[in-house]
């Protein structure tokens, strides 16, 4: 079984295409990083993936399960209900950029909220699996707190154990180091390493050259709205075969 | 001031107090069902409520109350044939202010929805909320709070102008104070105004408390 399956996927806003054809698949405990420069559509095909943006055209399965198909012209082949495509993409957590947590909720609050919400789980429950999962972001004496009184890179832990807390099977990284200050961009990077090393099956998208090599299984260049080179990092970070990743490689070494 | 004057001066509060109650908490009702008519995909929902935000806010409040109390009951003869009983000044007043408040204050919700950054809904929907789960847990929540301050400022507006429904003959505080004061006494227009003043004043000291409160997370 794929976690992802990616076919011929297209997106397009308005006059500008910035998904062009793409195909991927990510396999269970695959930690996948996505590279490239900005605007190659790194992000868009992350938000394509759980539905926060609707794609042109082309098919995504999550969990071998078709979630979203529209043909070439965009008419939508599936038509579900809105219930439905979210359960569909219950398996996946995100993490964002800029955090997104919710600044009226406490920590604990922020980490409670969707599985009291959306699966009416139990609140002693719910509430003992946060902390765990506080803890294990290294942050169980902040469960009291709001948001607002958290450094960027304390926030942006909190925001990794609240999508754990909604116990997804794959989970998403937009650039979820890039709005740090340098000195705590670090602590975020080891939870992520942690959780790759329990075996969550990841898709990263970072500017973070160092981590991709340590701890991707797969390394994706994306250019133009394409796929342009794939491969384990040692492939593509010491033998890369496009000019574009090439030229991008040194650019970012400098 | 002699007791007479006294108790018709508690009694003309009394209903200042209930027109400005009434109306606010009606027209905040409707004010919420404006703003949702506003916001949504539904092109006709979307233009009623343009339609009527924009008439509303562009005609003066005086001229809507004269509409609700003396036109209706004629536009309703005409239409139906009946007589329009027991439609009283109170309540063409009460409907006037609600329609009013209702007009204005749908559209500081609207704005204090819009003002939620993006990224709210987004983390709400990848968390697996639907979008009323979305609105009702994340979006409100934050919403209401940034909306204290102009609905603080939309109770005291109404509170001062439910003194134009005393022209349909409901004697509130102004009409009460006019009416000791026509004899030359105008000692009473004043008192009239510390009385309003008092009541203002409350009102805002009130919720600027509330919003502190509720915003304990900044």
């Amino acid at each position: 079984m794929s976690m992802i399956n990616v076919e011929n996927l297209k997106k397009s806003f308005g006059e500008l295409e910035v998904l062009k054809s793409i195909n991927f698949t990510v396999e269970k405990g695959e930690v996948v990083c996505i590279i490239g420069p900005s605007g190659s559509g790194k992000s868009t095909l992350l938000r394509c993936l759980n539905q926060l943006e609707i794609l042109t055209s082309g098919k995504i399965y999550i969990e071998d399960k078709l979630v979203a198909h529209r043909d070439e012209q965009g008419n939508d082949q599936l038509n579900l209900p809105q219930k439905e495509v979210i359960n569909l993409c219950k398996d996946l957590g995100m993490v964002f950029q800029r955090f997104n947590l919710f600044p009226h909720k406490t920590v604990l609050g922020n980490l409670m909220l969707a599985p009291m919400t959306v699966r009416k789980a139990d609140e002693a429950k719910t509430k003992a699996k946060a902390l765990e999962l506080l803890g294990k972001v290294g942050l169980a004496d902040k469960a009291d707190e709001y948001p607002s009184r958290l450094s960027g890179g304390q926030q942006q832990r909190v925001a990794i154990a609240r999508a754990l807390c909604m116990e997804p099977n794959i989970m998403l990284f937009d650039e979820p180091t890039s709005a740090l200050d340098p000195e705590l961009v670090g602590e975020v990077l080891e939870v992520m390493k942690d959780l790759a090393k329990e075996g969550m099956t990841m898709v990263v998208v970072t500017h973070e050259m160092s981590f991709a090599r340590e701890v991707a299984t797969r390394v994706i260049f994306m250019d133009g709205g394409y796929i342009v080179e794939e491969g384990t990092p040692e492939e593509v970070f010491d033998n890369p075969k496009n000019d574009r990743t090439k030229d991008f490689l040194r650019k970012v070494k400098n | 001031m002699n007791q007479q004057q006294f108790m018709a001066y508690v009694e003309g509060t009394m209903i200042t107090l209930q027109l400005t109650f009434i109306s606010v908490i009606l027209g905040f009702i409707l004010a919420f069902f404006v703003a949702v008519m506003r916001m949504s995909k539904n092109k006709i929902l979307k233009s009623i409520s343009w339609v009527y935000v924009w008439v509303i806010r562009g005609t003066p409040m005086f001229l809507q109350i004269l509409i609700a109390y003396f036109a209706v009951p004629i536009i309703y003869r005409n239409m139906t044939g009946q007589v329009l009983s027991n439609w009283s000044a109170f309540g063409a007043g009460v409907g006037a202010l609600s329609l009013n408040t209702a007009a204005y204050t749908s559209e500081v919700i609207r704005s204090g929805i819009e003002s939620i950054d993006k990224g709210q809904w987004e983390a709400a929907q990848a968390l697996g909320m639907t979008k009323a789960q979305a609105m009702l847990k994340v979006i409100a929540p934050q919403t209401l709070k940034r909306l204290i301050p102009p609905f603080s400022n939309e109770l005291t507006t109404i509170m001062k102008d439910t003194s134009l429904i005393s022209t349909i003959g409901i004697t509130e505080l102004v009409k009460t104070s006019k009416g000791f004061a026509a004899s030359g006494a105008i000692r009473f227009y004043f008192f009239c105004g510390a009385v309003y003043l008092v009541m203002t004043t409350l009102t805002t000291v009130f919720f600027d408390k509330v919003e502190k409160i509720a915003g304990k997370y900044e």
